[in-house]
């Protein structure tokens, strides 16, 4: 080949690299987590519970460190309450935080009950009404007078005079009852409206962050303010702890990145000591490297379909096109160690290397059905890229190869003890076959999440503070109007209820929706009509008798006379618990997210309930009882991520197995070589099976990605040393087989010793996988292949 | 201009402070006593008396009983006639008994009532009057000694028109309160009979039964 001709090919490929590199350059790079999760299952569910602001909260827990064991407790609450809030007040004062809740309005509670108070008729349900009726006996009047006589005489009387006269039954008592259901299982007490732990040692701000906590650029900003307030605001003796998605997203991205940072210069350099050792060439450096000058152009064509590209999805789809560095190799060993003119020889291999991209892009192909959306972007990135990648290897390898026709016997394939090793053969798919079915599909996302010990740590710590000590689940009801989204609450928290389920948080006791408000209401009116004269006179008659003058209590016979009036959402929504409502109301259009789906436009609102093995086949059965309404826990994406991983694993393998069978028998027309080119892919995918169920028995989302990159990678294997046998038996097959091979599990391999457990189990199954492909591909392949071609062919050729 | 206001204000300097430093002077090193001695007391106990004057009670009414405390969280208030009942107050909880009924458990942190009575009871209590001063404006009147306190804070000043604290001249403890409510109710509330600093059963702060 002219040098010119060489040179011009070299031009033309950098010039595309070039412009990808410049058409690539407006491509938005999101590092968003929920690009890892499945449209259908779970999605929709994070994305309802983001516009609930409920994955963008951050918890902040400020304690006192164990150290200061001398402050006194007065001493303690000070400076626990000067840092929440100045804290609180930095943060509010920010506007990449949102709804920031550090202290309640000095008086709430007098101004809520007052706010309430006229509207009591309307909250008190028939159980309410019945426990007044028996309060209106003989009996329970002295008792409630009595009691109101002592309390009136006891220290507490001085503030109460005015209430015991307008209250005399105690009722507003069961309205500070219905406000205990805000709290539901969280453990807190409120001192001058601050939120303190049961202990006293701790307090606690929460605050919604503006910007999404699941993408890792965001989180790093919010962590910056969050850090700025600390310095601002906490006082000596007091530390933080941050609870939410803000420390996870944290984390995974950190860990990633110094896995990254660490790893990748150690598998490049292993690569290049391994290639230099084996070629002593520094021209076959560049072989590795021709792939990749197709990344460019292929992120570029990406760009034309979507508008924002997961970072992950970009980094594991240029990894992906590490597989056509495969059939560089091959072109490469071929051309610099077979006999023949370039011509031929690359005519030669022209056949296994259409047939293994064939197949490559099958399989990419049915990665582009998954559920993921970032497996269906690494996917047509892989598409594109590894179709230019082996196009530039076929035009520019060749410009670098030199004939160097050094064979040695060592490339033969090894036929020896071929029973012995069928036979091993044969035991490890038998094992896999067992393996496999017991493979249990882990829907718990966690497992690919980074927890650090601190991360732990903190998270119990905050469950032991503040609770609840278990998993929980939000049920949002919706509504195209405030009043329907109310009603369809007071159903859900009705039939929790029903079913005992206790530990509830709802704003339904304090907040119900204009239907049982109306009929409160008028079990109200009837409830009294009967009673208010008998009980007027006989409360009167008690009370005089216990000291009080006639008359005493005027002011509540006065309040039971005049009509009883609706409770209007927006005295709640406005009025002094107003952050405390709103976190659980969320009204149209008021924070908008990406993404957003259809519903946006609707008014959530949300109960909490404890997620347990017990309380969730109520739950399941509340998004079928009620329309609008959408049950969010992690039992049901545990039990839908499980049923997706097994419905994706099922159906995109039995569509990549069928068509890489369809491919091969189009190719090869008979059972025996199509069986010998799926030996390897047989054994990978039995190996990973036995892995898998000797580690933890598990399967997660990670593992279809890569199983389906693993049977790309060693089907190549098979249907080089297949070719080989049948037309174009290359004396460099093997070896070449063997470079790729461990090329292969270097550049992966060493992702084993990453802390990310995303990264760890992508290492780990790749070298099982191939591992187990490369010796199947060196050993069984040529012995499946043996009665159909190496009686004549071995002669023919001479060895 | 700042200089013209400064000049001003200069002869003030000369005329308020003077003034001022007397009244406080006295009023601070009172209560700097007061609360010095309050300091020294980890418990007490005595008995009280109470009178409530009512307009919504037929005749005043006397209840007497006594009052064990155990700083910094632990209160015993209890009226053994006419009508018994007590109220405790222990840390973040408390019980309240009135008669023959059932003793009710309450928690500070859920019950925003008892949580107001109990931040009053400790206030007046502890004898923190510095802490006092800032919702009250205070007078000290020499006989007695006792402390006149008119609240700074208008929703304060329409339940309390005024609170006068009398004190015992040696031990500095206060002997009588009168709380003034607007409209012309009143109490009084008379200590005596202290014993301080002695270990006090802790069955006092759980049980509204006496021990």
């Amino acid at each position: 080949m002219n040098t010119k001709s060489a040179w011009l090919k070299w031009g033309v490929a950098f010039f595309l690299a070039a412009f990808g590199l410049f058409a690539a350059r407006g491509i938005y790079l999101g590092e968003d987590a929920l690009d890892l999760l499945p449209d259908s299952a779970v999605r929709g569910d994070i994305q309802l519970l983001q516009r609930m602001g409920l994955v963008n909260r951050v918890f902040i827990s400020l304690e006192i460190d164990p150290s200061q064991t001398a402050v006194s407790k007065n001493g303690i609450e000070q400076a626990l309450k000067i840092s929440a809030r100045q804290v609180g007040s930095a943060l509010a004062e920010n506007p990449v935080f949102r709804e920031v809740l550090y202290q309640l309005p000095s008086g709430y509670e007098w101004r809520l009950l007052d706010q309430l108070w006229s509207h009591l008729p309307a909250l008190l349900t028939e159980e309410d009404l019945r426990r007044i009726q028996s309060q209106l006996t003989t009996d329970g009047l002295n008792q409630s007078l009595a009691e109101d006589f002592a309390l009136l005489n006891s220290p507490a009387g001085l503030p109460l005079k005015e209430q015991i006269r307008r209250d005399p039954l105690g009722l507003s008592r069961l309205l500070i009852k219905r406000l205990s259901s805000l709290r539901g299982e969280f453990t807190a007490q409120i001192r001058d409206g601050f939120f303190f732990s049961q202990d006293g040692r701790s307090c606690l701000i929460w605050a919604e962050s503006a910007l999404p906590l699941t993408d890792s650029k965001a989180a790093e900003q919010v962590q910056n303010e969050v850090q700025k307030a600390f310095k601002q605001g906490l006082v000596h003796g007091v530390s933080a702890r941050i609870i939410g998605a803000l420390p996870h997203t944290l984390a995974n991205a950190r860990t990633v990145r110094k896995d990254l940072r660490k790893l990748l210069p150690l598998a490049t350099l292993t690569l290049f000591i391994f290639f230099f050792l084996i070629f002593r060439d520094p021209r076959a450096l560049l072989v590795v490297g021709v792939p990749f000058i197709a990344a460019p152009v292929a992120v570029a064509v990406l760009g034309l379909f979507y508008n924002r590209v997961s970072a992950i999805a970009l980094g594991f789809g240029i990894v992906l096109l590490g597989i056509a560095v495969d059939s560089a190799i091959h072109i490469y060993l071929a051309l610099s160690r077979n006999p023949g003119g370039k011509d031929a020889v690359l005519k030669g291999i022209k056949r296994p290397v259409i047939l293994s991209t064939a197949t490559t892009l099958t399989v990419f192909v049915v990665l582009l059905f998954s559920e993921v959306p970032s497996h269906r972007q690494m996917a047509a990135l892989a598409i594109t890229g590894v179709f230019l990648a082996v196009v530039l290897a076929w035009i520019l390898v060749p410009t670098l190869a030199i004939q160097k026709l050094k064979i040695s016997k060592r490339q033969l394939p090894c036929l020896q003890h071929s029973t012995s090793k069928l036979i091993l053969w044969g035991l490890l798919l038998a094992a896999g076959a067992l393996a496999w079915p017991r493979l249990h599909y882990n829907g718990n996302l966690q497992t690919l999440d980074m927890v650090t010990p601190k991360i732990k740590a903190d998270e119990a710590h905050f469950r032991a503070t503040w609770g609840p000590a278990g998993d929980e689940a939000f049920i949002l009801a919706s509504g195209k109007t405030l009043s329907q989204a109310l009603d369809r609450n007071d159903q859900v928290y009705e039939k929790l209820q029903r079913h005992l389920i206790s530990g509830l948080r709802s704003i339904s006791p304090i907040l119900p929706g204009p239907c049982l408000q109306a009929q409160n209401i008028s079990n109200w009116n009837v409830f009294w009509e009967k009673r208010r004269v008998s009980a007027e006179k006989e409360i009167d008659r008690i009370g005089t008798e216990l000291g009080f003058i006639s008359g005493a209590f005027s002011p509540f016979f006065e309040w039971l006379s005049a009509k009883p009036v609706i409770l209007d959402p927006n005295v709640l929504i406005s009025g002094p618990l107003s952050p405390l409502i709103c976190s659980m109301l969320r009204l149209p259009d008021e924070h908008s997210i990406k993404n957003q789906d259809n519903n946006g436009h609707e008014i959530l609102i949300t109960t909490i309930a404890p997620d347990t093995l017990d309380t969730w086949p109520v739950l399941k059965k509340l998004e079928e009882q009620i329309p609008g309404v959408a049950v969010l826990s992690n039992s049901k994406w545990r039990s839908n991520i499980e049923t997706l991983v097994r419905h994706d694993v099922t159906r995109l393998s039995i569509a990549a197995g069928t068509l890489i069978v369809c491919l091969m028998w189009f190719f090869f027309r008979r059972p025996m070589p199509v069986l010998a080119a799926l030996a390897p892919v047989l054994s990978a995918l039995s190996s990973m099976a036995i892995f898998n169920y000797l580690c933890n028995k598990d399967i997660n989302l990670m593992h279809i990605l890569i199983g389906i990159m693993v049977i790309g990678i060693s089907v190549d294997y098979g249907i080089f040393v297949v070719c080989a046998f049948q037309r174009a038996f290359s004396k460099t097959t093997f070896f070449a087989v063997s470079m790729c091979a461990v090329s292969t599990l270097s550049g992966f391999g060493v992702l084993t010793l990453a802390e990310h457990p995303a990264l760890h189990t992508l290492g780990a199954t790749v070298l099982v996988g191939i591992g187990a492909a490369w010796p199947t591909a060196l050993w069984v392949t040529p012995i499946i292949l043996k009665r159909n071609y190496l009686g004549g062919r071995l002669k023919a050729e001479g060895f | 201009m700042r200089l013209k206001l400064m000049l001003m204000l200069l002869p003030l300097l000369f005329i308020v402070p003077p003034v001022l430093a007397e009244g406080n002077g006295k009023l601070s090193s009172f209560i700097y006593d007061v609360e010095a001695k309050a300091a020294t007391v980890k418990t007490l106990t005595c008995t009280l008396k109470q009178e409530r004057h009512l307009a919504i009670f037929a005749r005043p009414v006397i209840f007497q009983g006594r009052m064990a405390l155990e700083k910094p969280d632990k209160l015993r208030w209890e009226f053994t006639s006419p009508i018994a009942s007590v109220l405790i107050l222990n840390g973040a909880g408390g019980l309240k008994c009135s008669g023959n009924s059932e003793p009710q458990r309450f928690n500070l942190a859920t019950d925003p009532v008892m949580q107001m009575v109990s931040k009053q009871i400790w206030t007046w209590v502890n004898g923190s009057y510095a802490t006092l001063q800032e919702q009250y404006r205070m007078v000290l009147l020499e006989q007695g000694p006792c402390l006149v306190l008119t609240a700074n804070d208008p929703k304060i000043a329409r339940a309390i028109s005024s609170v006068k604290v009398s004190f015992n001249p040696d031990s500095l403890q206060p002997t009588t309160v009168r709380i003034q409510e607007p409209g012309g109710d009143h109490t009084v509330i008379s200590f005596s009979d202290f014993i301080l600093n002695q270990p006090l059963d802790q069955s006092l702060f759980t049980r509204c039964s006496s021990p």
